[in-house]
């Protein structure tokens, strides 16, 4: 007929019109078959396909498959670190938006953030969430790392982590510095020049000392920052790579590791007592381990060291999946209900144009560096370099020189606990009031003897009194409580009032001239 | 996981309704909007639209005439509803200038308050009304600018001795020589433009 038997030819499988039948169904089965080999076997439906599917899943498998019930209580972390991250998130989609418009170019840079705010499709709800989530991830990080400290979670194993997190302290002040910058209006500009001069705050020392020639930190600081001698086109190309590329890179690499470790080190951190104080697992639990095992075991020749739950069964664990996710994503949609609606509430800040030739007055850094202007204010070295690296260098050391067990995972655990931690909350406001009031009442040492040297200032300047009077307590309290980390408590306790207490001083009580007010209507209007 | 389910619900519930009213400003509650849609309502055929003028020369982008719909380029303007009114024709036109240079304000902003520029952190707000003749400064810095009123009566006597029968001012007149040569009168419209 038409040789289909010829030789050399293809013979049809089946029938004729089966290759076309099967075809048809293929087709069909399309979306089925994408859905399994997406999902590794289709949507989970019991405890046990859901656990193989977090296992399974490259962004599911940073949590671990199942979680002990004490870290779903909400008092154990109260969402905060997954607050951070979800404004981080929030910060990423919005500032990928805003850079389809802006335009990192003096002048111009402010003209398309009035763009954005004026023409841009929704350009000014995004602005305003952008805004919003960065200040509330500041705060976020902050306050988490408050609740890390006070159940006492950076003790071993996981010193390591705390300092990541230090490490993402800063990268997340890094970054809302950076974005200060972009819109190129009078409160960005003076506030980067009050930045930049305190990076180049070590001058004063060695200015006191005769060698800023041949030996000058303070103006490479400025330089390396700024990428000029002034705040100009340098400096805010400069910020915004750092804003829109390094900074986030930075933060989502420490992130991932942040995760990473919490996991291996265990979970979340809870008290050695957590599973007596739960009480008994849920009646349709049935116990794995009925007697404590005779011998660890490890993992010979793969990992070192004992696995974290050898003995432990696994009662007291829920599946992450829905479990943990329920909670994750109750907090990440919360964060961004704040947002959102604080977006509708308030605009974020544009001022007027960036004018070098006319400073702001008083100029002030952003919100969570106005404690630093404070010092700085006192000493443009202490306040800017010297207490915050004693700072971070007694937030980094806390970990390995508080080695006690009594009071892990617990909130203000330790000796002492509560009570301390109010007296310490005390001590902390009312030193920093004390000093703060007896500077601006009596003024100090310049005002008392014109001729004193700077040497003598930068070492004795009601910000270094304060640290001092901090460091004093803290170590009377080591003795006290013959105890470490009543001394830590103490100490960050302390920290943390002076830090709100100089912040809130620097926001409202400060006015022209870094002179003293009551309130912001008492400026001298010129 | 009960709690953290309804909190779910709620927040999720919220943000919804927060979308929602963040979609209603966006696309109803306009103030510009508002305006065009009155412009609608009297007859004027008119999309519902962000207009600008764009000078690139004068660093200008007006949004004025989103709400001052009648002084956009192209379109007629409603006579007598004073925001929908054409331009009056002072020799400049809107198209070719922006509005900010002569009137000040912020062009690139799109609300009333914004625009005309009496808010904070504005530096140059409209001119008033009747100062409006002192925005001419602002290319006119060479010469000795006269009143509005002496402007005027020059305007009015240019037209009353048909001085525009042989000279040339602003496009309009003058005549060609029979046979070539030229304009029978120079042209007048830049006299005392170049310093």
């Amino acid at each position: 007929m038409n040789g289909t038997g010829a030789p050399g030819t293809h013979r049809p499988i089946g029938p004729r019109g089966e290759a076309l039948r099967r075809f048809l169904d293929n087709l069909r089965q399309v979306p089925r078959r994408f859905r399994e080999s997406a999902l590794r076997g289709g949507l989970p439906h019991t405890d046990r396909s859901r656990s193989s599917f977090v296992f399974g899943n490259v962004f599911l498998h940073l949590h671990a498959v199942r979680t002990h019930r004490w870290s779903l209580r909400w008092s154990t972390t109260w969402g905060l670190g997954v607050t951070a991250m979800a404004a981080f998130l929030i910060t990423l989609v919005t500032g990928v938006l805003l850079m389809f418009y802006y335009k990192p170019y003096p002048d111009v840079a402010y003209q398309s953030i009035k763009d954005i705010h004026f023409v841009v499709p929704t350009g000014r709800f995004i602005r305003n969430i952008h805004r919003w989530a960065a200040n509330l991830m500041v705060v976020a990080v902050l306050v988490h790392m408050a609740r890390t400290f006070y159940t006492a979670a950076y003790r071993a194993p996981r010193e390591y982590n705390w300092l990541i997190g230090m490490g993402l302290l800063v990268t997340t002040l890094g970054l809302s510095f950076t974005g200060y910058l972009l819109p190129w209006d009078q409160l960005a500009y003076w506030a980067i020049t009050i930045g930049a001069n305190i990076a180049s705050s070590p001058r004063e020392v060695t200015d006191a000392l005769g060698i800023t020639g041949y030996f000058d930190p303070g103006g490479l600081q400025r330089l390396l920052l700024l990428g000029s001698d002034v705040v100009g086109e340098e400096a805010l190309i400069r910020f915004y790579l750092l804003h829109v590329m390094i900074l986030p890179l930075v933060l989502t690499a420490l992130a991932a590791v942040h995760f990473w470790r919490i996991r291996k080190d265990g979970g979340l951190v809870r008290p050695a007592d957590a599973d007596r104080r739960l009480g008994p697992p849920p009646g349709d639990v049935y116990p794995v381990f009925t007697e404590a095992p005779a011998k660890t075991y490890h993992l010979a020749a793969i990992v070192r060291g004992r696995t974290p739950a050898v003995g432990d069964g696994p009662e007291q664990t829920l599946p992450s999946m829905p479990h943990l996710f329920y909670a994750e994503a109750a907090v990440f949609m919360l964060t961004i209900f704040v947002c959102v609606g604080l977006a509708l509430l308030a605009d974020a800040p544009l001022k007027e144009l960036a004018n070098p030739t006319v400073p702001e007055n008083p100029a002030k850094a952003p919100w969570y560096f106005l404690g630093l202007q404070e010092l700085v204010s006192f000493s443009a070295f202490m306040g800017g370099v010297g207490i915050p690296t004693i700072v971070m260098v007694g937030l980094g050391l806390i970990p390995y020189l508080d080695r006690e067990e009594a009071g892990t995972g617990e909130w203000f655990g330790g000796p002492g606990g509560g009570r301390l931690v109010l007296q310490a909350v005390v001590v902390g406001l009312g030193a920093a009031v004390a000093v703060e009031a007896f500077a601006i009442q009596f003024g100090w040492l310049r005002e008392w003897f014109p001729s004193i040297p700077q040497p003598v200032i930068t070492a004795i300047n009601p910000g270094t009194v304060l640290t001092a009077i901090y460091a004093a307590y803290s170590l009377w309290l080591v003795k006290r409580y013959n105890s470490t980390r009543a001394g830590a408590l103490g100490l960050f306790t302390c920290f943390l009032c002076g830090f709100v207490l100089l912040t809130a001083i620097g926001t409202h009580f400060r006015g022209p001239n870094w002179a003293f007010y009551w309130s912001p209507a008492d400026w001298p209007v010129h | 996981m009960r709690a953290n389910k309804l909190l779910l619900l709620c927040s999720s519930l919220g943000v919804l309704a927060l979308l929602v009213v963040a979609m209603a400003q966006e696309n109803f509650l306009k103030e510009w909007r508002r305006i065009q849609m009155t412009a609608q309502a009297r007859g004027e055929e008119l999309d519902s639209r962000l207009r600008q003028i764009v000078v690139p020369a004068l660093h200008v982008s007006d949004r004025c005439v989103t709400c001052h719909v009648g002084m956009a380029p192209g379109e007629q303007g409603l006579v007598g509803v004073p925001i929908l009114a054409p331009h009056p024709n002072v020799g400049h036109d809107p198209a070719a200038f922006g509005c900010t240079i002569c009137h000040g304000g912020q062009g690139r902003a799109t609300d009333q308050a914004d625009a005309h520029g009496a808010v904070p952190f504005w530096p140059s707000p409209m001119l008033p009304r009747e100062f409006t003749s002192a925005g001419c400064g602002s290319c006119h810095t060479h010469l000795r600018v006269p009143d509005l009123a002496q402007l005027r009566q020059g305007q009015a006597l240019i037209e009353q001795y048909d001085c525009l029968a042989c000279h040339r001012l602003n496009q309009r007149g003058g005549t060609l020589r029979p046979g070539g040569g030229g304009m029978e009168g120079p042209d007048l419209s830049r006299v005392e433009a170049t310093g």
